[in-house]
């Protein structure tokens, strides 16, 4: 799938057509023309076509004139997997050097730094629906980037989260599970980890904050001395979670599509 | 900002601060809404007073013009303008007094930032930095900005703001 975004996005024009939808959406063709003044409608629909085929742009009949809407999944898809986490790592190269710069090297702790991130929100919602919209595929389709889950969740059994085009994207096995108060399971993805490298943990805490309110609370961490380079993913936390609370408070996803 | 709220746990820790200052506190989210209009909900006290701890804002917005919250009437923060690009990206200086104990605390940095991440999706994040350690302003905020854009996002998808603890 990647590939076929990737030459799609390869293309000036088809850019420039991106860009329309972005701007406003729902374009007709004789619309979209114009963004392109020196090529042929003939043209102007080949371009289309290949967006469409890697699903950044889908097309609706009404009356005698096609729409044109913007998917903007795969393109965050790909932002995630192969653009955040270049930015992290740069960042994180920068903070090292003005950490070593800063820091007295003898006095550097060594694994006082084990990596952590700590993500909360605050949903109106039940914990028992909070508690399902993470352990239910009916869900999580809907908000984490169509992907499916799959466990028992009993203490000790595996799960595993596949992608819309069922790859496999993060798996592990259930560290803790209380229902539906807290879970903690053991995270391995093949975009957080090396082959062979141990495993990350992620907790999820769902504390009563308010009158039908719940806060939510996910800490992503590492054992201390652990390579495992956790902040790439931690980057789409933030995406995650506020598509969790948007289809609970709203029933509607966050991103249309 | 109530105790009980603000003291709760919750940004998102990182080591990418000097030694002897403590992490800045950030806190993303995504909304369905445009920039615009979450631009609107951070500068109008119609929408302030709905999910920032019941405060009204004052300010006319413009780059070194101060600004004002007020809760009942009592200041609760106030600052400078250092930066308003609407609907992008909103700095400015903040200081924290709705509590006696924070008088000595130096003045902080607070940042707002908008991107569009999708038709009709707005990335916001906010970053409160520049404490020079781990200062009352800081133990009192922490968790305060994972409430407050949590209740910004429901009022703006939903209509209602987050309903508070009584």
């Amino acid at each position: 799938m990647d590939d076929e975004v990737f030459r799609a996005l390869a293309d000036a024009s088809r850019r420039t057509l991106l860009d329309r939808l972005f701007e406003r959406d729902g374009q007709t063709l004789g619309e979209l023309e114009t963004a392109l003044p020196g090529m042929s409608r003939f043209g102007v629909m080949k371009h289309l076509r290949v967006l469409e085929a890697a699903n950044l742009v889908s097309s609706r009949k009404v009356g005698r004139e096609r729409h044109h809407y913007l998917n903007p999944v795969p393109i965050r898809q790909l932002h995630d997997r192969w653009l955040d986490r270049y930015r992290i790592r740069a960042a994180d190269l920068l903070t090292d050097l003005r950490l070593t710069l800063e820091t007295e090297p003898m006095t550097m702790p060594v694994d006082a730094a084990a990596p952590k991130h700590v993500f909360s929100t605050f949903i109106r919602a039940t914990p028992d629906s909070i508690w399902r919209a993470l352990t239910q595929s009916e869900f999580t389709t809907r908000y984490w980037y169509g992907s499916t889950i799959q466990s028992d969740w009993a203490v000790g059994s595996p799960y595993e989260l596949r992608t819309a085009d069922d790859k496999p994207a993060i798996s592990g096995e259930v560290l803790e599970s209380d229902p539906p108060r807290r879970l903690v399971v053991s995270y391995t993805s093949p975009w957080a980890a090396k082959p062979g490298e141990q495993p990350s943990k992620v907790t999820f805490e769902i504390e009563e904050a308010g009158p039908g309110v719940q806060k939510l609370t996910l800490v992503h961490e590492t054992e201390p001395g652990a390579t495992t380079q956790i902040a790439e993913v931690a980057a789409g936390w933030p995406y995650i979670l506020s598509g969790l609370k948007t289809l609970l408070e709203t029933g509607e996803p966050l991103a249309g599509a | 900002m109530p105790a009980d709220v603000v003291t709760s746990m919750s940004t998102k820790s990182t080591i990418t601060t000097p030694p002897g200052a403590p992490p800045d506190h950030v806190v993303t989210t995504f909304i369905r809404a445009t920039p615009e209009a979450v631009w609107l909900a951070l500068t109008e006290s119609g929408f302030t007073t709905r999910y920032y701890y019941g405060s009204t804002v004052e300010s006319d917005w413009q780059p070194g013009s101060s600004y004002r919250y007020a809760i009942d009437g009592e200041t609760a923060i106030e600052g400078e303008i250092v930066e308003a690009d609407r609907p992008r990206r909103l700095v400015m200086t903040f200081s924290a007094v709705w509590d006696p104990a924070l008088a000595a605390d130096a003045s902080t940095r607070l940042t707002w930032e908008l991107e569009p991440a999708g038709p009709g999706v707005t990335r916001l994040t906010v970053v409160h930095g520049g404490f020079e350690g781990e200062t009352e302003t800081y133990r009192q905020v922490t968790g305060g900005w994972s409430w407050i854009v949590a209740g910004l996002k429901s009022l703006l998808e939903t209509g209602e703001p987050l309903p508070r603890r009584a």
